[in-house]
C-alpha cells in the first residue's frame, strides 16, 4: 500500500495534474472567497474544463476546488465579517472581531493553518475509511444496497430544515425524475411521449448544474438592489502575522482541534450535509466545552480554530462516503461524482479496487492539496482578494455561461442544455415554496440504483421479509426509521419554541 | 388554501397524470415486476405525501383566515414585481439565450445574452456600456478560446454560421 501512496504521490506531482491543480485551489479560493458564489458553484464551473483531462487530473483538480473553497470563505468572513461560503458563517462570529480589533492578519491566518491542519488530521481516517468501507460494501448484496440508499434518502430527508414532508416529497419526487426514460433492467421506455430525448432520461449533471447553479444565483439576484455594488476590501489592510506564533496559537488548544475535526468528518460522511453546518455545530461545541464561554464572539482564537478545522475536515469525510459507497456526502461530491461517471468509472464500492490509482490519487491530491492552498495564500492572497470587488450584474451572466458549456459539453447536445434550464427553474421554485434540494439531487443520483437493487432483491428472492432479516439490511432499515423518528422528534420540539440547531442543508451549501 | 395547500394539490394532479401514462408501459411478458412496478410504487408514495402536504397547508390556512388584506392588487403586484421582475427576467433572458444557441451559433448567442443580462441586471450608466460590452466579448472569446480551441469540446454551431 506504500508504493502505491507514494507512486500516487508523483503521479500528482506531475506537471499537468500538478498545474490544474493548482487552478482548481486558485479557482475554489477565488469561489469561496465571493460571496454568493458557493463552492458546489465553483465545482460545478470548473467541471468542463475537466473533460479533456484523464480522470486522475480532473479529479484532483476539483479536490484542489474543494479545498481551496473551503478556505476562500474565511478571507471574506474575517475582512469584510461576510462569510464567503456557508462553511465560513461561524466564522465570522470570532473571526471578524478580531480583525475589527487591528489583528486581521491574525484571523485570516489562524483560519488558514487551522484549516491545513484540521484537513490533515482528517487525512488519515479519509483513506483508512475509504478503504475499510469499500471492503464491507463488498459484501453487499441488492438488499443492503437498497436499504443504504433508503437509509440516506431518510436522513436527508429527517435533516430538512424547514419541513420533513417537503424533504421526504422533494426526494420522492427526484426518484419520479430518474424513472422518466428507459427502465434500467429491460430497457423499455417510459413516460417518454414518444420524444427521443426523453427516451435516455435525464442526465443528472445537467439537473445539478441547473438546480444548484441557478437557484443560488437567482436567490442573489432577487436581493439585488440598484446601485449597490459589493464592498470593497479596506484599503491597506495589514496581514503581516508570525506564522510560527499562530501555528503555536493552534497547537495550544489540542482538543478543540481533534473535536473540531471529528465533527467536520462525521457530519461529512452523513450524507447531503456539508461544512455549513460542521462549521456551526463545531463552533457551538467548541463554545459548551471552552472554559470562558462568554469571550466567543468577541474575537478569540477558539473560535476560528474550530471552523476551519472542522469544515476542512468535513472535506475528507464527504469523500470517504463517495468514494466508499458513491453515495455524494455533500453537493461538491456530487459533482465529483458526475465526473468519475464522464470519465467512464462507475462510483461504488468497487471504485477503490478496480480504479486504485484513480483513488489514491484523490488521496495524494487532497493532501497535497491542503498544503499548496496555504502556499498560494501567501503568495497571492491580496492580488485574489481584488476579484471580490466585481459586481453580481457582471459575474451572474459569467456564471451562467459557464453553467450552458458545462450543460451543452456533456455531450454535445442542445437537450441538455434545456434540462438545465428546466430544472434551474424547477430548483428555485422549490426553494421559493421552502422545499429542500438536497433530497431532489439525492433522489436523482440514487434513483436508478433503488430500483435496480429493489428488483434484484426480489427477482433473487421473492421473499420480502430478506430486507428485514438479513442482518446488515434490516439494522440499515432500522437505523432508517431510527433516524426518521428523531428527525421527526427534532422537529416537534423545535415546533414548542426550544432552540435547536438548525442544520442548512444542500440548499444553502458551501 | 395556502401556498403548501396548492403544491401538493398540484403535485397530486402531477401523480395522477404520471398514473395515467404509466399504464401505457409496456410490460414484457412472463415477468413477475414489470417495468411499470417501480414508478407505479413512486407515484403512490408522492401521492400519498402530497395529500399529506395539502392537507396540512388547508389546515394552516384556515387557521390563518383571520388575517387583515394586505393592501390593493396594483400595490401589492408593484410589489411582487420589485421583488421577483429581476428574477423573471433573469430567467426569460437565459431561456432566450438557450432558445437562440442553436439557430445563432455560440459566438453570437453568448454575445448578446452576457450583454443583454447585464444590462437587465443594472448595468444601465453610458459610462459603463463600453465596460459591459468589453466584459461580453471577453466572455464570449475566452470560453470560446478554452473550450472549442484548447480543450476541443465543441459548442453549438448556428445555422447561419
Amino acid at each position: 500500500m506504500l508504493d502505491l501512496f507514494v507512486s500516487s504521490v508523483t503521479s500528482v506531482l506531475r506537471p499537468d495534474v500538478f498545474l490544474s491543480m493548482l487552478g482548481g485551489i486558485t479557482a475554489g479560493l477565488i469561489g469561496g472567497a465571493l460571496p454568493g458564489v458557493t463552492i458546489t458553484m465553483t465545482i460545478i464551473l470548473v467541471l468542463p474544463f475537466t473533460f479533456g483531462m484523464d480522470p486522475l487530473q480532473g479529479l484532483a483538480t476539483m479536490v484542489g476546488v474543494y479545498v481551496g473553497g473551503e478556505s476562500g470563505g474565511l478571507v471574506t468572513a474575517c475582512l469584510l465579517g461576510i462569510p464567503g461560503t456557508p462553511s465560513a458563517i461561524a466564522t465570522t462570529f470570532d473571526g471578524f472581531p478580531m480583525a475589527r480589533k487591528g489583528e486581521p492578519g491574525r484571523a485570516v491566518w489562524i483560519g488558514i493553518w487551522a484549516s491545513l491542519l484540521g484537513g490533515l488530521l482528517a487525512g488519515v481516517p479519509l483513506v483508512v475509511g475509504a478503504m475499510t468501507l469499500a471492503t464491507l460494501a463488498l459484501k453487499f448484496g441488492p438488499w443492503e444496497f437498497f436499504s443504504l440508499f433508503i437509509l440516506t434518502l431518510s436522513i436527508v430527508a429527517s435533516l430538512s430544515e424547514k419541513s420533513i414532508l417537503k424533504g421526504l416529497i422533494a426526494g420522492v419526487f427526484g426518484l419520479l425524475v430518474t424513472a422518466i426514460g428507459s427502465d434500467p433492467i429491460m430497457g423499455v421506455p417510459r413516460f417518454t411521449l414518444g420524444s427521443d430525448f426523453l427516451r435516455g432520461g435525464f442526465p443528472f449533471l445537467p439537473i445539478l448544474i441547473g438546480v444548484f447553479g441557478i437557484a443560488q444565483l437567482m436567490g442573489d439576484v432577487e436581493k439585488l438592489r440598484p446601485g449597490q455594488d459589493r464592498g470593497a476590501l479596506p484599503a491597506g489592510v495589514n496581514l503581516k502575522v508570525s506564522h510560527l506564533r499562530v501555528i503555536g496559537e493552534i497547537l495550544r488548544q489540542p482538543w478543540n482541534l481533534i473535536r473540531s475535526t471529528l465533527i467536520g468528518l462525521w457530519i461529512g460522511v452523513l450524507p447531503a450535509v456539508g461544512g455549513s453546518a460542521a462549521n456551526i455545530l463545531a463552533y457551538d461545541q467548541a463554545k459548551k466545552a471552552s472554559r470562558h464561554p462568554e469571550k466567543f464572539g468577541t474575537g478569540i482564537p477558539d473560535g476560528i480554530i474550530a471552523t476551519e478545522s472542522s469544515n476542512n475536515a468535513n472535506i475528507g469525510g464527504s469523500l470517504i462516503t463517495m468514494m466508499a459507497f458513491g453515495i455524494p456526502g455533500d453537493a461538491v461530491t456530487a459533482v465529483m461524482l458526475g465526473a468519475l461517471i464522464i470519465h467512464g468509472i462507475q462510483p461504488g464500492p468497487l471504485f477503490v479496487t478496480t480504479h486504485t490509482k484513480v483513488a489514491y490519487g484523490m488521496f495524494a491530491a487532497y493532501f497535497i492539496a491542503h498544503g499548496l492552498t496555504v502556499l498560494i495564500e501567501w503568495i497571492g492572497l491580496r492580488l485574489a482578494m481584488r476579484v471580490i470587488t466585481v459586481p453580481l450584474r457582471v459575474l451572474a451572466p459569467i456564471i451562467i455561461v459557464l453553467c450552458v458549456v458545462g450543460s451543452y459539453a456533456l455531450n454535445n447536445v442542445m437537450a441538455n442544455v434545456w434540462t438545465f434550464f428546466f430544472f434551474g427553474v424547477i430548483g428555485y421554485l422549490m426553494v421559493k415554496f421552502g422545499f429542500p434540494l438536497a433530497p431532489l439531487i439525492l433522489g436523482v443520483i440514487l434513483g436508478d440504483q433503488i430500483e435496480t437493487n429493489l428488483i434484484r432483491a426480489i427477482m433473487t428472492d421473492s421473499d420480502l421479509s430478506l430486507f428485514f432479516t438479513r442482518p446488515l439490511s434490516g439494522s440499515l432499515l432500522l437505523l432508517s426509521v431510527v433516524s426518521f423518528g428523531l428527525g421527526l422528534y427534532q422537529a416537534r420540539r423545535q415546533q414548542r419554541g426550544s432552540r435547536t440547531l438548525g442544520t442548512p442543508l444542500l440548499h444553502e451549501e458551501r | 388554501m395556502g401556498r403548501d395547500g396548492f403544491v401538493g394539490l398540484l403535485l397530486l394532479l402531477l401523480c395522477a397524470w404520471f398514473y395515467w401514462q404509466s399504464r401505457e408501459i409496456q410490460s414484457p411478458p412472463f415477468v413477475p415486476l414489470g417495468p411499470a412496478f417501480y414508478p407505479q410504487v413512486v407515484l403512490g408514495l408522492l401521492a400519498f405525501l402530497a395529500l399529506l402536504l395539502a392537507l396540512r397547508g388547508l389546515i394552516k390556512s384556515r387557521s390563518q383566515a383571520g388575517r387583515s388584506a394586505q393592501g390593493d392588487l396594483p400595490s401589492r403586484a408593484g410589489a411582487w414585481l420589485g421583488r421577483y421582475g429581476r428574477v423573471l427576467l433573469s430567467l426569460g433572458t437565459l431561456g432566450a439565450y438557450v432558445a437562440l444557441l442553436p439557430l445563432l451559433g455560440y459566438l453570437l448567442s453568448t454575445f448578446l445574452f452576457t450583454g443583454a443580462l447585464q444590462w437587465f441586471l443594472g448595468s444601465r450608466a453610458l459610462r459603463t456600456l463600453p465596460f459591459s460590452l468589453a466584459v461580453a466579448g471577453a466572455t464570449t472569446y475566452s470560453t470560446y478560446l478554452v473550450f472549442e480551441v484548447y480543450l476541443k469540446v465543441f459548442l453549438p454551431r448556428g445555422v447561419f454560421f
